[in-house]
């Protein structure tokens, strides 16, 4: 019994030491683990730097990275935060939590992806796709197939109340108006649209041919695509007169008052240069570059042929607040 | 010593741990010049007192049937003379030894490998899925209790009546305290669950906490939504503290062995036998990905996690149990202030675990308690608020069986509060201790909402890692480390099992 408390006693003198080393930095990821942790044990191994991260789970499974971000704002603990889209830097940028820096490797990096104070950066970018069953003949190729009613009962639809949906709908009220957005919805709904809990739900649902096709990220249509499953992928609204694919890039930002800023902005370096969005997009994720000149595989366009949405994120982050009860009472929560 | 000394020191450090983290989130707001109406919102939006009344419905259905199977199974398993029960026990054990999550993602893959997985959507789904991951609270509570009861009651009772009606008329009415503290606990659980409903798409209270959460990243709103979590706590289980010492037990552990004889011998045996199959198919399955998949590298991505995890539950409960063994003392011996005690710590198990780390978050992210912070101490403190209640229940049950003429015999020779806690009362109460030892490492071995908050950089435990392997991670990989968490749980809960059944054949 005394060897057992002495071992404790022991353990609890480790932990208390904390955190005392200087050459580390710490980084706060909200892209998934499986693609982000390769990149930055690469950075560590490059740099000598030691990486100190904390991943956060999907939206719809925690309060998330953000949370604690806001909440440790007095005294931050996180140099870095790798965002998974840019409204969250958006919200963080509002709250005064971020450092302006303007990266060297930034400049290659479409004024559209940018804050032009230099709050955050995007790199990396995932599309919002359709994603068909290859049995489906005559092929949807615009959001509006929601509400088409040759579609009625046939189309499936991530929970818009987390993720990446929440902020396409965001997206489609700033550019609508309210109206026309509600009216939208309610239409989807008249169209016996079916509701997942996650576009990788939604994904596996049209796979499997329960349905003809989903709204999902790139990520969900090529990762079936290449496990050989009947599935294809759509960069939707490219006609005369549509809207265009949304892009939604990964974004990254300094944390005001990080403790160890100078490995911070090394990071920041690092995750905009053109290598780390070769890899990201030959990973599973295949996020297209925004680079221009970057390698990348078959499955994916080049930004420059595609048409895409263009959005004012910083409005699109106060809109996402704004229609929260509206989403709420179209999912029935 | 005066009996309030005690009790006071108790409530100073529930005060640090638990009281002020959480009074200063929920107040601040009052205190920066705002109203009260963020708390009345809680209660009047009908949005709000829909999904509340949805809650409760849900979790009402959750811990009846929670109590409907826990209650008989540990009956069979404790009392009878059944084969192969300690074997059964920790086979029956082990849903509640993984996130209930996981259990939703487990029971999906393979109704869903039958093509039946939309059977697991909405109500019936979710409480099917909390009911298979909380009932062991039930039957755990149920075991320890039906052995404790006083064999000259049933052996008077069996003069007249056969085991049938003694087991109804005797047996069960004595274990009322134990199964409906176990259906309140399954209750309180249920409420709280959030991950569950939204895999399974049932809209509950808790979506209302997270969503203040994680589309207004408002705390203070968040957590004057919890309130009505706390009050419905409060009044489910402050009823129930005061039928904690009024069961007429034994310390001896001399319990009747129920003899099941003839065909309900087979027949309970099936029954039992296929309860343990079903259980053991979602887990089956895991492990069969693992193996499919490469077990090596599964261990070597879940290798830190799992040995941090085991530190650190290990400590954790280690504490909980010792606090809890002075606080069960002060609540089973009447101290003044006890009420308060009992309160506080409902209260901080019923709190959404989100809620107590933005507040401990708030309140111990400085300069000046860096150190603690930046450390895996602030891991063990988050632990330790939320599962005290848990040392606390087993402890106070433990020590209201020992009659206090022994206590009041060691004051006469001069002994202190210090020496009869750790003289008398721990070593007599010891399977009670172990009990409360073994479910609270199990609470803090399967936590994920307070340790993914006051994790430091680099210390993932298993449940974290299992989440954030979740988004996109090979399902191979996730299926294997969910296969690590069952079978180091399967682990604990049979050396659980084999260290309590050992003492009580030593004491006897």
């Amino acid at each position: 019994m005394r060897q057992a408390f002495l071992l404790i006693a022991a353990f609890l003198l480790s932990c208390s030491r904390g955190e005392k080393e200087e050459n580390v930095v710490v980084v706060y990821v909200s892209e998934d683990r499986v693609f982000s942790e390769p990149i930055l044990k690469d950075f560590e191994r490059e740099t000598g730097i030691k990486v100190k991260a904390i991943y956060d789970t999907e939206e719809s499974k925690s309060t998330g990275l953000m949370n604690r971000l806001i909440a440790e704002k007095e005294h931050p603990r996180a140099d870095v935060y790798w965002a998974n889209e840019p409204i969250r830097a958006e919200v963080l940028k509002q709250k005064g939590l971020l450092q302006p820096y303007i990266s060297p490797n930034a400049g290659g990096i479409p004024e559209q992806f940018r804050d032009p104070e230099g709050y955050w950066t995007g790199f990396s970018a995932r599309a919002r796709v359709l994603i068909v069953n290859r049995s489906v003949e005559e092929k949807p190729h615009s959001i509006m197939d929601y509400v088409n009613p040759k579609w009625k009962g046939r189309a499936v639809i991530a929970n818009p109340l987390f993720g990446t949906t929440t902020v396409h709908m965001a997206v489609l009220f700033t550019l609508w108006g309210n109206e026309k957005a509600k009216d939208f919805l309610n239409r989807m709904k008249e169209n016996q649209v079916k509701i997942s809990s996650s576009n990788g739900e939604s994904a596996d649902l049209v796979a499997s041919g329960q349905f003809d096709f989903a709204l999902v990220d790139n990520d969900d249509a090529i990762s079936r695509m290449r496990r050989g499953e009947p599935v294809e992928m759509v960069f939707p609204d490219q006609g005369e007169g549509e809207m265009g694919v949304l892009l939604l890039p990964n974004a990254v930002m300094l944390i005001k008052g990080a403790p160890h800023p100078e490995n911070g902005r090394k990071l920041v370096d690092y995750l905009l240069s053109k290598e780390t969005e070769r890899k990201l997009a030959f990973a599973d994720c295949a996020q297209i570059p925004l680079h221009s000149g970057v390698d990348m595989p078959p499955e994916l366009e080049d930004i420059s042929r595609l048409k895409t949405v263009e959005v004012n994120y910083g409005e699109v982050a106060r809109k996402l607040e704004e229609i929260q009860p509206i989403l709420r009472k179209w999912v029935g929560y | 010593m005066d009996r309030r000394i005690l009790p006071a020191i108790i409530l100073l450090i529930l005060f640090f741990i638990g009281l002020l983290p959480l009074s200063t989130l929920l107040f601040s707001p009052l205190l920066k010049g705002g109203s009260w109406g963020i708390y009345m919102e809680a209660f009047t939006t009908r949005n709000s007192l829909n999904l509340l009344g949805r809650s409760i419905v849900l979790s009402t259905s959750v811990s009846l049937l929670a109590g409907a199977v826990g209650t008989p199974l540990g009956l069979l398993l404790s009392r009878t003379d059944l084969p192969a029960r300690r074997l059964f026990a920790a086979i029956f054990t082990i849903p509640l030894l993984i996130p209930p999550y996981a259990n939703a993602i487990a029971w999906f893959d393979i109704l869903h490998k039958a093509g039946l997985s939309g059977i697991l959507f909405g109500f019936p789904g979710v409480v099917f899925v909390l009911t298979f991951s909380f009932y062991p609270i039930v039957m755990l509570l149920s075991m320890a209790h039906s052995r404790a009861i006083e064999s000259h009651l049933e052996e008077a009772a069996l003069l007249h009546a056969p085991w049938f009606t003694v087991i109804g008329k005797i047996t069960l009415p004595l274990m009322k305290f134990s199964i409906l503290l176990g259906m309140a606990l399954v209750f309180l659980l249920s409420m709280g669950e959030i991950g569950v409903p939204t895999f399974l798409r049932y809209p509950v209270y808790p979506v209302e906490i997270l969503s203040h959460f994680s589309a207004f990243y408002d705390f203070h709103r968040a957590a004057a939504s919890s309130i009505p979590l706390l009050l419905i706590a409060l009044l489910l289980m402050i009823p129930l503290a005061g039928g904690m010492d009024s069961t007429p037990i034994t310390m001896k552990g001399t319990s009747l062995r129920i003899p099941i004889e003839g065909k309900w011998r087979s027949i309970l045996l099936t029954i039992i036998a296929t309860g343990a199959f079903l259980v053991l198919l979602p887990y089956a399955a895991l492990l069969h990905s693992m193996g499919t998949g490469n077990p090596g590298e599964v261990l070597q991505i879940a290798g830190d996690s799992l040995l941090r995890s085991i530190a650190l539950a290990g400590t954790g409960a280690t504490i909980i149990t010792a606090l809890g063994s002075i606080m069960g003392y002060v609540i089973a011996r009447r101290f003044p202030m006890s009420g308060w005690i009992q309160a506080i710590v409902l209260l901080l198990f019923a709190l959404p675990g989100a809620v107590m780390g933005v507040g401990i978050i708030g309140l111990w992210n400085r300069p000046i308690t860096e150190w603690f912070y930046a450390s895996p101490l602030i891991i063990l403190m988050g632990y330790v608020a939320r599962y005290i209640v848990l040392g606390v229940v087993a402890s106070t049950a433990g020590i209201a069986m020992i009659p206090s003429s022994l206590e009041e015999a060691a004051t006469l020779h001069g002994a202190g509060t210090a020496r009869i806690l750790t003289g008398i009362l721990m070593p007599l109460t010891g399977r009670f201790l172990i009990a409360g030892w073994f479910l609270s490492f199990v609470f803090c071995f399967r936590d994920f909402d307070t340790t993914f908050l006051l994790q430091p950089a680099g210390w993932d435990t298993l449940p974290v890692l299992l989440f954030t392997y979740m988004a996109n991670g090979e399902p191979r990989t996730v299926a294997g480390i969910a296969g690590i968490m069952a079978l180091s749980s399967l682990t604990v809960a049979a050396a659980g099992l084999i260290t309590t059944g050992f003492l009580r054949q030593w004491r006897t």
